[in-house]
């Protein structure tokens, strides 16, 4: 069984006639690292917010671990929390993301939402600072920071969440050489350890670095 | 990134660091239920109706007819016209006017679309039921009719007010009045508002969203992360505003703008929408004549 | 075949009214089920249709005047229930808006109507067609469908009439209702119906039905195998217009229906009398009773009167559709 199955997904925005999705179908496996790839526009950003369940198919299904991702299934509470514990989406904005007053806050929120014990909570907010080269920073306010500081911040704090599938909406825009670097290394060392990727970028060098299998959208 | 020698290693291969246990292992997560989750539901479907109050004016491929044909007329002489039709409305005493407005009315919302049709008949509606129940007393008092006369008087009036708010959308309102002389620099001001009005609230939808994606479990205080979302939002305004204000400089908008308004020429779409006009004003007198 | 108020005691209207409220859930219901949303919009078009037919008088033997429904019609389009719930809406527009049809009668008028006529009609319409529809037979099927369709609902309103002076009269044993006893309702409404009236509404239904599969074939809900292409309705409604202008032809034809006088009519229909229960009865003040508009002249109110029905049916279906899901097959 797939770890994400999309079946002849369609979807249209309320707002706009065109359909930002048409027919799209593919699946990713366990520990895989996948890419999502095609122009701008294709549908990379809408196909990641139909997993989590921001917006729901016009047609077709979308499943995680087997179980489908639709508006009636999100009406349950639990298994909402689970999916959103389970896929880890860090936005294309990393300003869309952050609300925290500080970093350290920012990163801790999720482990705190999830009841975990408070050494548990610092254990893995240290960790993801540290993950992140965030740590000199971890009093600072988010919307201070630059923005690649930013965008490791976002990517940290959905981190901290210890997800099964990570997905990332163009993680590599605005990195210097440096935090890019970083950025790979650590999405490598998160597939070998069994966990699964998956990036939207157009960013081909990043999709061969990271070996990941690319799944094309059609665009229009 | 440096790898922590004390952690727990994964298997890492060269060059990678070594994943804590705690993400390397996997997820046995098992959320309790939270009491708020029916308000944080209804927090994000808050923030996305508010992004979406923006009535947007669809594009010209996609109106009826009507609509399009309605659209070449200046907006400031449509703003006119409706204020007209709103006056003679409610200065008729007899009610034969309100309801051939009314018809018309009607026909103009059957050819739109059910969201724009909505958009007009909800507000109207609701004016209307008001209207009806604050003139029920009028009932005890004698004038046995004036609830009903009320209610369709201010369906009418409130149903072309909104038909011509949507049609034209924020930005034609505000170029209407322009037209109608208001200041260019108040016009830009309130322009530029509700635009950062739009923006804000995409703002607040995508922090609203974030804030869901991450409410995993129980969120004890609620509050906070709420203060969180708006005040990060009011930062991004504050941002949003100063670099704006940069960039128009940048661009020659000056205390010493005039706005760029050209003289006003009369066109065909005008005059015939004026002769239409005409007529409606005319059937009000006729109307109005043949009752006395 | 409207049924005014006062002609049916209040019990039968109650126990018709009360039947009805399972047809309409169970309508809505299947309605949304099955049509998607640019058919529920649809829906508003063909109950125009319906309205339309029903303002078309025409002359019938016997000195009164009926007038065809197109409940078959809508059904075979778009389905028995969403003509159910087409033909109510209509029925309650005229009930409300017009005084055509009683209120308390309501219920009565959309069982006659709004349930048996459609069901009625799009069953033998179904059974005519058979297994193979060629473009002749399906021609049949409409045309004996809503013939026996129409009728059957006359010969119902005829029974609703006609048991009236049996279960409900006086001491002196004058009727307190309709004072026509089955033996006269029933060949008083059946047979104008089964001569003339059956046959406009079978031309009729046949004549548009064809029209619009040809120009629009991809919001009815069979037959399945044309185009699904997606189509304007801009010919359908150019047919809309071109009838609501010619309403007033529907004023031609003089004299009351059968079974649709008003109090002051009945007692020179043969009765003698003004039964207890029309001179006493609820009255509703419609806003523009009988299609007129006070001094405006008939044939102007006529067609106001037809505009004003036929855009709140289309606004209320789009309404409607607003709940409905979306449409599936994106063409283009």
């Amino acid at each position: 069984m797939s770890l994400v199955e999309f079946s002849n997904v369609c979807f249209a925005y309320p707002s706009s006639q065109r359909l930002a999705l048409d027919g799209v179908s593919f699946t990713v496996d366990e520990g895989e690292a996948c890419a999502l790839v095609g122009p701008n526009g294709c549908g990379k950003s809408t196909s990641l917010r139909l997993l989590v369940g921001l917006d729901h198919p016009s047609l077709g299904e979308v499943r995680f671990a087997g179980e489908l991702v639709d508006a009636s299934a999100l009406r349950d509470a639990r298994f909402t929390k689970r999916l959103r514990q389970r896929v880890g989406l860090v936005f294309q904005d990393p300003d869309a993301q952050l609300f925290c007053p500080t970093v350290a806050e920012e990163v801790s929120f999720g482990p705190r939402q999830m009841g975990l014990s408070t050494e548990e909570i610092e254990r893995r907010t240290d960790d993801c600072l540290r993950m992140f080269d965030l740590e000199r920073l971890r009093d600072r306010a988010p919307w201070r920071l630059s923005g690649g500081e930013k965008r490791r911040c976002a990517t940290a704090c959905v981190v901290s969440l210890a997800p099964d599938l990570l997905c990332l909406d163009e993680p590599t825009n605005g990195l210097d050489d440096a935090s890019r670097a970083g950025m790979v290394a650590f999405l490598r060392s998160f597939v070998a350890a069994g966990k699964t990727v998956l990036v939207a970028t157009h960013d081909l060098q990043l999709v061969s670095e990271l070996g990941a299998r690319t799944i094309s959208l059609a665009g229009r | 990134m440096r790898a922590n020698q004390s952690e727990q290693e994964s298997c890492g291969s060269q060059g990678q660091e070594p994943l804590p246990e705690w993400l390397s292992r996997g997820s046995s997560y098992e959320p309790s239920v939270d009491r708020d989750s029916f308000a944080r539901r209804n927090v994000l479907a808050l923030t996305r109706a508010l992004a979406k109050l923006r009535s947007e004016v669809d594009p010209v491929g996609q109106r009826p007819w009507v609509d399009r044909a309605l659209g070449v007329v200046t907006p400031a002489l449509r703003l006119i016209g409706t204020l007209a039709l709103v006056a003679c409305v409610s200065m008729a005493r007899n009610l034969a006017f309100a309801w051939l407005m009314l018809a018309v009315l009607l026909v103009l919302c059957a050819m739109r679309p059910a969201h724009r049709i909505a958009q007009i008949v909800g507000p109207a509606a609701l004016a209307a039921l008001l209207a009806f129940v604050v003139n029920v007393p009028a009932i005890l008092l004698g004038q046995a009719s004036a609830p009903v006369r009320m209610a369709t008087k201010t369906f009418v009036t409130v149903g072309y007010v909104a038909s011509l708010a949507q049609a034209l959308g924020s930005d034609g309102m505000v170029a209407a009045l322009r037209g109608l002389g208001l200041s260019p620099h108040i016009a830009t001001v309130v322009d530029l508002a509700l635009r950062d009005i739009v923006l804000l609230g995409e703002a607040a939808t995508s922090l609203s969203e974030a804030l869901s994606l991450r409410s995993v479990g129980t969120n004890k205080d609620k509050t906070s992360s709420a203060a969180g979302v708006m005040g990060v939002v009011f930062v991004r305004a504050q941002r949003l505003a100063t670099a704006r204000a940069e960039a128009m400089e940048l661009r020659g908008y000056g205390l010493d703008w005039t706005g760029g308004r050209t003289r006003y020429r009369l066109r065909m779409a005008d005059a015939a929408y004026v002769l239409a006009l005409a007529a409606v004003v005319a059937s009000f007198a006729y109307l109005e004549g043949a009752m006395v | 075949m409207h049924i005014p108020d006062n002609y049916l005691s209040p019990a039968t209207d109650a126990v018709l009214a009360v039947a009805m409220v399972p047809v309409w859930i169970h309508s809505a219901r299947k309605v949304r089920e099955e049509l998607d949303q640019k058919q529920i919009s649809f829906v508003g078009m063909a109950a125009a249709f319906s309205f339309l037919l029903m303002m078309f008088n025409v002359p019938l033997p016997g000195g009164t005047t009926g007038h065809a429904v197109g409940g078959t019609l809508i059904a075979c389009l778009l389905g028995p229930h969403a003509a159910c719930l087409a033909v109510s809406v209509a029925l309650g527009i005229q009930a409300l808006i017009f005084g055509d049809g009683g209120i308390l009668a309501f219920g009565a008028n959309c069982f006659n109507m709004a349930f048996v006529l459609p069901f009625v009609g799009y069953a033998v319409y179904r059974l005519v067609l058979g297994d193979a529809p060629s473009t002749p037979r399906r021609a049949v099927a409409l045309f004996v469908g809503a013939y026996v369709g129409l009728n059957v609902a006359a010969l119902v309103a005829a029974i609703e009439f006609g048991i009236q002076p049996l279960l409900f009269s006086d001491a002196a044993g004058q009727a307190l209702y309709c004072p026509y006893p089955l033996s006269v309702s029933i060949p008083a409404m059946c047979i104008p119906h089964l001569l003339v009236a059956g046959v406009i509404e079978g031309v009729a239904t046949v004549a548009i039905y064809e029209f619009v599969v040809r120009v629009a074939p991809d919001v009815v809900i069979e037959p399945e195998s044309t185009a699904r292409k997606a189509s304007s309705l801009a010919p359908v409604a150019v047919l809309v217009v071109i009838l609501v202008v010619a309403t007033p032809l529907g004023l031609l034809a003089e004299g009351t229906a059968w079974g649709e006088w008003g109090a002051d009519e009945i007692a020179e229909t043969g009765a003698g009398y003004v039964p207890a229960g029309m001179e006493n009865g609820f009255e509703w003040e419609a806003l523009m009773p009988d299609y007129t508009l006070g001094a405006l002249p008939d044939a102007v109110a006529y067609v106001i009167s037809a505009i004003a029905g036929v855009a709140l049916l289309v606004i209320a279906f789009k309404l409607f559709s607003l709940a409905a899901r979306p449409r599936n097959a994106y063409a283009g």
